[in-house]
């Protein structure tokens, strides 16, 4: 009994975790139709740049808003400018794939010659727990939890209340009708670019603070379980990609817990292998004709 | 020229043609046929595997210290044999998930996932191939049958090597060149078109999947028998972009590009960097490899997309002009005669 | 048939009638249907094509004009119904199964292999033939290259037909719109199918290289190829169709010569007079 309350409740977390970035990298996929490999890498980023500025820092939140603003910024810079500067040119789909690795690739390897390949411990906030039942979760992960629900929420507002949620919801749907509203398309993808970014800076933080530590691959491996948890929901929808993050906390969760430690990535891989393979388009399928994923 | 100096020349030269043949292999794929496959490094990791756990004697005999499958102690040319044909079955699977109607940078990403699954199991299941740690004293070829300096024996090696680059070229060239060659460009360009053509896209990609991949297992398998020893930490999944990077850098598409690619990239700066005086921490330099590896790719792909020597343009010179009409071939024809 | 004698013109006219008549169509589309998503595309489709025709296939935006061809072609699945070539059925079957029995298509935007010359081009148009095999790739050069050359010959003279041997080197890629679209052509007449599927062949295309476009198709018919052509505008469809069937939301209205179907009042009223698509 205590074997499956702890499942589902470090499930839970984990789907906090995932769905923290996995709402930011579906967001920006859904308005720019680009789909970033460098996130990943963007995210190791943000955990080193809140390393280096804040250090252990002792509040938790300060830590996270840092997270945030550091990758709003580099998200911006890569995606808007970089990787725009590709679109604009008229790359396609594979081209721009292939941009995104090579980015990453820079930035993480980047990284670790600044770093080294050590791993460094890292952590903020209180060392506090609590005890649920038998399962303990520290305040880091219980934070995760909370911030992931207020993150979700912001998200919703953003985009069934605002103005700019409008323009992106409607540069998702149809480029040409987007730029009937209000607010160009160029502006709508650099804000899009700014909020997926600091999602991903969040998730970096909490990632770090729930792993411990952290080094220069932490992003990459990170970032498929991330992209599963999107593509599984249906990409484009940040709906979609709670859903998903959801399934795959708790599937992976379950396989850490019966097959091996070292399974739960694993088995978060061969769920997004047997999507693409299977229903391309996800549970919450969209995108799929418009966006032709399935040419 | 001192020994050392010829010593290290020779071991170079062996890894260009290693590097040579796991290029054009994926020159097949993804040049000719535009088959973004991330997960190549699988193709060249699975040849290497098999290569060893061909020559290996059985776990047990080396007393127990590693765990792995297999272990026929078989001797050369059975393990490249054995490579050649593992790479190529091993597309038989990935192509089942490769080929399908998905946007390319969906497939790409698929691929690379099924790269990270490869190595995450290869890593969890120690049974298989000793998991982390890896494969060691992995037999070489002919070693109990020839005996000569270190340096004899990378000249022998350096012929073997070259001779698997031979066989590697004529199944390129021959291929490029071919009317088989051909449709996988069209297949590249429109597969709809393709196919209503009278031709099967999904075969022609699983066809060219299987020759790339069959090239692919014998480079893997002379690098694993050179340096003796494999683990997953050889073939993580950035090692598929150095072989990207050197198509795009050198050219696609045609086998110059592939080799000044190869020549270039995978030789070029990353033994350039081995002569760099040591600074920072051990293997930083390599972390810098990869950085450079990156700013060519996004600079290449900017200014220079097809390389430095691009895919030539096949051109054909004009024929006898046929005084009556022309000679009416193939089925279709029957079936217009007979229809009248 | 009974040969009366003194059987002057009209018998004899009446006898070749007959001869063509009872001989089996082509193409036989019954019944066919198929759903996008709840819209019905096409519903019972029923019309035939017959030997050595350009049967014209007409009708307003959004009719299923292209749908249907996408369903005889294989592209797209049929719901229901049947598709006979030469009394074999077909629906259902992938693209390159019926491409490969001799029913080749034209796409409605110009589908060239853009990274291969032109005359790269009308040779994979070539019907499938042994050297496009791996083996002969991996086997000596002399065996495919006598083909080939063969292939070449065919090909040139095609492109001398059309007068664009000037382009037969180029990459067609770099070609223009209506280039392309005779590229697409030629491509097709190099496959010599029995039943060529022509989707709009000059939608877009300057009026004068259409004029000559509708000349070859109509030498291509002479030599004893059969087309089914969608096709919008109605004075080329007057030149090059007959007979002509023509569909509106989804279902086939009638099928007749030109002359016919604009007698015929609810085609007028659908389509033809009462300011149909165009």
């Amino acid at each position: 009994m205590t074997l499956l309350l702890s499942i589902i409740i470090f499930g839970v977390y984990s789907a906090a975790l995932l769905a923290i970035g996995a709402v930011g990298f579906t967001l920006q996929f859904g308005v720019t139709n680009v789909l970033n490999l460098a996130f990943g890498s963007i995210l190791t980023a943000c955990i080193f740049a809140e390393y280096g500025l804040t250090g252990h820092s002792t509040n938790l939140w300060i830590a996270m808003a840092v997270g945030a603003a550091s990758g709003a910024v580099l998200s911006l810079l890569i995606g808007h400018v970089v990787v725009g500067a590709f679109l604009r040119r008229g790359a396609t789909g594979f081209g721009i794939a292939m941009v995104t690795i090579a980015i990453s690739l820079m930035v993480q390897f980047g990284l670790e010659a600044i770093q080294g390949p050590d791993i460094l411990s890292y952590s903020a906030g209180s060392q506090a727990t609590m005890n649920i039942g038998g399962v303990v979760l520290s305040s880091g992960q219980l934070t995760t939890i909370i911030v992931a629900v207020l993150a979700m929420a912001a998200v919703q507002v953003l985009l069934r209340m605002t103005k700019f949620g409008l323009a992106m919801r409607a540069t998702a749907a149809d480029v040409s009708l987007a730029r009937t509203c209000a607010v160009s398309p160029a502006r709508t993808r650099a804000v899009t670019w700014l909020i997926s970014g600091a999602l991903c800076g969040i998730c970096g933080v909490l990632l770090g603070i729930g792993e411990g530590s952290f080094s220069a691959s932490t992003g990459s491996d990170f970032f498929i379980t991330l992209a599963a948890a999107a593509v599984l929901g249906g990409i484009g929808k940040p709906a979609g990609a709670m859903i998903g993050a959801l399934i795959i906390g708790i599937v992976s969760q379950a396989a850490a817990a019966v097959i091996a430690p070292s399974y739960k990535t694993i088995a978060a891989w061969v769920i997004l292998i047997a999507v693409l393979v299977l229903r391309p388009q996800g549970i919450l399928a969209e995108f799929a004709a418009d966006r032709e994923l399935v040419a | 020229m001192t020994s050392g100096l010829v010593y290290y020349l020779s071991g170079l030269a062996i890894l260009l043609g290693i590097n040579l043949i796991a290029i054009w292999g994926l020159d097949l794929q993804f040049g000719l046929a535009g088959i973004n496959n991330f997960a190549y490094i699988v193709f060249q990791a699975a040849g290497g595997y098999a290569a060893a756990l061909f020559a290996l004697k059985p776990a047990k005999a080396y007393g127990g210290f590693e765990t792995y499958l297999g272990g026929f102690n078989l001797p050369f040319p059975l393990p490249l044999i054995g490579a050649a044909a593992v790479g190529g079955l091993l597309a038989v699977p990935v192509g089942l998930i490769a080929i399908r109607r998905l946007r390319a940078d969906y497939q790409a990403m698929a691929m690379l996932v099924l790269s990270l699954i490869a190595t995450g199991l290869a890593e969890a299941q120690t049974g298989l191939v000793n998991g982390p740690t890896g494969l060691a004293l992995i037999p070489q070829p002919l070693v109990g049958i020839v005996h000569v300096t270190p340096l004899g024996y990378n000249w022998i090696f350096l012929g073997l090597t070259a001779g698997c680059c031979a066989l590697a070229w004529w199944v390129a060239h021959g291929i490029s060149r071919s009317p088989f060659g051909r449709l996988l460009r069209a297949v590249r360009d429109s597969e709809s078109a393709v196919a209503a053509l009278g031709r099967n896209p999904d075969a022609l990609r699983m066809k060219v999947l299987i020759a790339g991949g069959a090239l692919a297992g014998p480079s893997g398998g002379l690098l694993v028998e050179y340096v003796t020893a494999w683990g997953p930490s050889s073939w993580l999944y950035p090692e598929t972009f150095l072989f990207f990077t050197a198509l795009i850098v050198g050219g696609k598409g045609n086998l110059a590009g592939g080799a000044l690619g190869a020549l270039l990239v995978p030789i070029g700066i990353v033994e350039a960097s081995r002569h760099l005086p040591a600074f920072g921490y051990p293997g930083m330099i390599d972390s810098l490899d990869w950085v450079v590896i990156g700013a060519c790719l996004l600079v290449f792909l900017w200014f220079r997309p097809n390389g430095l020597l691009p895919e030539r343009k096949r051109v054909f010179r004009a024929g006898r002009q046929q005084a009556g009409g022309t000679q009416v071939s193939g089925a279709f024809a029957q079936r217009l005669t007979g229809s009248r | 048939m009974t040969t009366s004698p003194g059987a002057g013109h009209p018998a004899g006219g009446e006898t070749a009638l007959a001869g063509s008549q009872a001989r089996p169509p082509l193409l036989r589309v019954e019944g066919l249907a198929c759903h996008f998503g709840g819209v019905l595309a096409v519903q019972d489709a029923t019309f035939d094509v017959r030997h050595g025709t350009i049967t014209g296939l007409i009708g307003p935006n959004g009719a299923g004009k292209s749908t249907v061809i996408n369903l005889i072609s294989g592209s797209t699945r049929p719901g229901q119904g049947s598709v006979r070539f030469n009394g074999d059925e077909i629906a259902g079957q992938r693209p390159h199964e019926i491409a490969h029995r001799g029913i080749v298509r034209t796409f409605q935007q110009a589908n060239v292999f853009g990274g291969l010359t032109v005359l790269e081009n009308l040779l994979v148009g070539a019907a499938p033939w042994r050297g496009e095999r791996v083996s002969s790739a991996l086997g000596r050069k002399q065996a495919w290259s006598a083909t080939q050359s063969g292939l070449l010959d065919q090909a040139w003279d095609i492109l001398r037909r059309f007068g664009l041997e000037g382009i037969a080197n180029d990459y067609a890629r770099a070609l223009s719109g209506g280039q392309r679209r005779l590229v697409e052509l030629m491509r097709a007449l190099m496959a010599q199918p029995a039943l060529l599927l022509l989707d709009e062949p000059m939608a877009g295309v300057h009026p004068a290289l259409a004029a000559s476009i509708a000349d070859r198709l109509l030498e291509m018919r002479d030599a004893g190829m059969t087309m089914l052509m969608v096709e919008h505008e109605l004075r080329l469809v007057e030149k090059l169709c007959d007979p002509v069937v023509v569909m509106a939301r989804g279902t086939v209205l009638a099928e007749g010569s030109m002359a016919e179907l604009q007698s015929n009042q609810e085609v007028v009223d659908a389509y033809l007079g009462g300011g149909g698509g165009g």
